[in-house]
């Protein structure tokens, strides 16, 4: 495919990327501004400008060592949550499934792929991803090494291993992964930019823990931001910007937690969820109308757990490893449910949406621990199918009416009608 | 020397004549009708592809351990699962690298290391009796099949439409690829979950492009690593020159209606080709 095929300025995502600029500003969380900007600029900026600082990788994909590189890299998940909230996923996956992409894969790879093939945003130079979790990474590793000949990098892990020879085998992987990145951009690692990398990193964690832990009390702001923005978080791993934006969140909350009336106001008597999975990031209407109409405020969301140790800075391979493996979703399931549990009585959680993200295998896949869990504890939980990028086949009264039900359920579990569970999805 | 241990596995990456060989009974997914309802619970398993829930309905009890293999989601979720409801039952997951270059060799060899250690810890020491594995032959002019989990009853649904027109099946449940990369380790074998399955796919067309005749394509609905491949696949094949059919089809014993008309309209226009090719040449 010729390059010349791709340019910023006729790219609709740059366009209506630069639309947005310009609601960016009315943010109300600070955090989230600072990543929105950081992000406005890698696509309409560095990804044309610079492609060869990019490197495309997935969420879960430590990015630590990307930094210290002095690269940048660039999201599958966030690129199509930008193209779902711009309106483009839409056209972006009709074009995926016309190329023999099938319907019923993830429509977070679909909409990348669809935007790539249509040229409004450049193939990739460089593509590391990581195995876990998301079996779909290494697909989307497959086309682009197919359709582009990009160079690519699979960081294989294990599953429910966390002894030591696995953690020497991811290391390993990850020593591997230094060389392939230095023949495919000639950069060099210097252990003092790595060594910076692991402190940012590891400053960053304890900001966003003590944003955690400011999170158990009292709710100070919708926390549907913090699913549509706040993930970027994570991608920041390494960088200096990601340690100023995790310390502006925890700032801007800790003030927050001493000014009643700058928390969030709801119509109806508030209750607490546990949001499991992204959520629908076209149906921002929605989404609000769960939290300020029916009162459920999103409390916490898994996707803001730490779940990773600290970083040794006199081993940061060995360290990387040890955050790749101490992934919740590589443990198995009483582990896993004991640390729902935990989030449920830490968060005092009154009821549980577990969001069924058509197209994810891994986290729909084990619902059933978190039913048992509501179950067991006597508290609702919904199972909410739809999709987080694909807009089609959406209903937002048919969702409405099943959030009011489960509205309904948490409800009756606070007069204290116990014994009573409202479950969809049977 | 009589054991009876029977063991459950799921993929052709088990070395399962090596297994027999050390006393173990082998059983696959589609070598029982045995299934339970009573396997994962609720809704949770739609999420996962239906040979995973497949193998989830099956009757655990009856067997003294699983050997599952490192391949998806869906099989982490199941494993998940059956650890939990059966805390007593030996449940092995088997890696499998993310490509099959000298790395990956190795570490598949120690992966089948890990395996026979963990099964003598949990059964004992076994006398290795000598291997009943003989490798197939192929047939000359094929028409190769591939997909990932097909079920014995629907491969012969298959051969019976290609009745004089062999086939070749490499899918989870065929080839013994376990057992030849123990007999020797550099087998040419690859599957869709291995980063390095296009190349592999593309190189052994090429190769043996005089003795396949078409590839069908058969892929589950939830099977990401195949559903992202075939696309390429047909892409290759198009390349090459290769006549090429993609079919879409739940796990499961039966070939469906829609499946069958369209294998023996494949049948039919390999017929009229071979037809006039044998014109032509004379």
């Amino acid at each position: 495919m010729e390059e010349n095929h791709y340019s910023a300025e006729e790219s609709r995502l740059v366009h209506r990327m630069l639309l947005a600029e310009k609601t960016a500003k009315d943010l109300e969380l600070e955090a989230a501004r600072i990543l929105v900007d950081w992000q406005i600029r890698l696509y309409t900026k560095t990804l044309w400008d610079s492609p060869e600082q990019v490197v495309w990788t997935n969420m879960v994909m430590p990015t630590e060592l990307f930094y210290a590189y002095g690269l940048v890299p660039v999201h599958t998940e966030m690129t199509a949550g930008w193209m779902s909230s711009l309106r483009l996923s839409e056209e972006y996956i009709r074009i995926a499934q016309e190329r023999g992409f099938h319907v019923g894969l993830c429509s977070y790879h679909k909409a990348v792929i669809g935007a790539m093939e249509c040229g409004d945003i450049p193939p990739p130079r460089l593509a590391v991803f990581s195995s876990h979790i998301c079996d779909g990474g290494n697909g989307l590793l497959q086309y682009f090494r197919q359709r582009f000949q990009t160079p690519v990098y699979l960081l294989d892990v294990p599953y429910q291993q966390q002894g030591e020879s696995a953690v020497r085998f991811v290391e390993g992987q990850l020593r591997n992964l230094t060389k392939f990145l230095e023949n495919h951009t000639g950069k060099t690692l210097y252990s003092k930019a790595l060594a910076n990398a692991v402190r940012y990193s590891n400053h960053s964690r304890c900001w966003q823990r003590a944003v955690n832990e400011l999170r158990k009390g009292p709710v100070l702001f919708y926390g549907n931001q913090a699913l549509r923005n706040l993930f970027g978080l994570f991608f920041l791993s390494g960088s200096s910007k990601g340690e100023r934006a995790a310390e502006a969140y925890y700032r801007q909350l800790k003030e927050r937690s001493s000014q009643p009336s700058a928390r969030p106001v709801t119509d109806r008597p508030p209750r607490r969820i546990l949001w499991v999975h992204f959520a629908p990031l076209y149906a921002g209407e929605v989404m609000r109308y769960f939290e300020k109409a029916l009162g459920c405020l999103i409390t916490f969301d898994i996707i803001g757990h730490v779940y990773w140790p600290e970083l040794d800075e006199d081993a940061p391979l060995m360290g990387l490893a040890q955050k790749v493996l101490s992934h919740f979703y590589l443990t198995d399931s009483r582990q896993r449910m004991d640390l729902y549990r935990r989030i449920i009585e830490e968060y005092r959680i009154d009821g549980v949406v577990l969001f069924m993200h058509q197209g994810c295998r891994a986290i729909p896949g084990a619902s059933w621990e978190l039913r048992l869990i509501a179950e067991q504890g006597k508290i609702s939980f919904l199972e909410l199918p739809g999709d987080c990028i694909d807009p089609r086949g959406f209903s937002s009264e048919q969702v409405k009416l099943r959030m009011e039900a489960f509205r309904e359920s948490m409800d009756l579990h606070a007069k204290g009608r116990k014994g009573e569970s409202y479950v969809l999805g049977d | 020397m009589v054991i009876n241990e029977k063991l459950l596995y799921f993929c052709s990456y088990v070395p399962v004549e090596y297994l027999k060989a050390r006393g173990f009974v082998m059983v696959g997914p589609g070598d029982t009708d045995a299934l339970l309802d009573a396997g994962m619970p609720y809704s949770s398993s739609r999420a996962v592809c239906r040979y995973m829930q497949h193998c989830a309905r099956m009757d655990f009890s009856r067997y003294d351990g699983v050997i599952f293999t490192h391949c998806c989601s869906s099989a982490e979720r199941v494993f998940d699962f059956i650890q939990f409801r059966y805390p007593g039952l030996f449940l092995h997951m088997l890696e499998l690298p993310g490509r099959m270059d000298d790395m990956g060799r190795k570490q598949l060899a120690g992966e089948y290391r890990r395996l026979f250690r963990e099964l003598e810890r949990r059964f004992g020491k076994r006398e290795k009796m000598s291997s009943r594995f003989r490798k197939t032959k192929g047939t000359g002019r094929e028409v190769w099949l591939l997909g990932n989990s097909l079920h014995p009853r629907w491969k012969n649904a298959v051969q019976t439409i290609f009745l004089d027109e062999p086939l070749g099946f490499s899918d989870c449940s065929s080839s013994r690829r376990g057992d030849r990369f123990l007999d020797s380790d550099d087998i040419d074998e690859s599957c869709p979950r291995m980063l390095d399955f296009l190349p592999w796919f593309s190189k052994r067309l090429e190769e043996k492009r005089d003795d396949i005749r078409a590839v069908i394509g058969v892929f589950i609905p939830k099977c990401d690593f195949s559903l992202f491949t075939m696309p390429q696949i047909r892409r290759i094949c198009h390349e090459q020159n290769c006549p090429v059919l993609l079919l879409e089809e739940e796990f499961g014993p039966s070939l469906s209606e829609q499946n069958r008309i369209r294998l023996e309209a494949f049948r039919e226009m390999l017929e009229r080709k071979r037809r006039t090719t044998k014109k032509t040449n004379k």
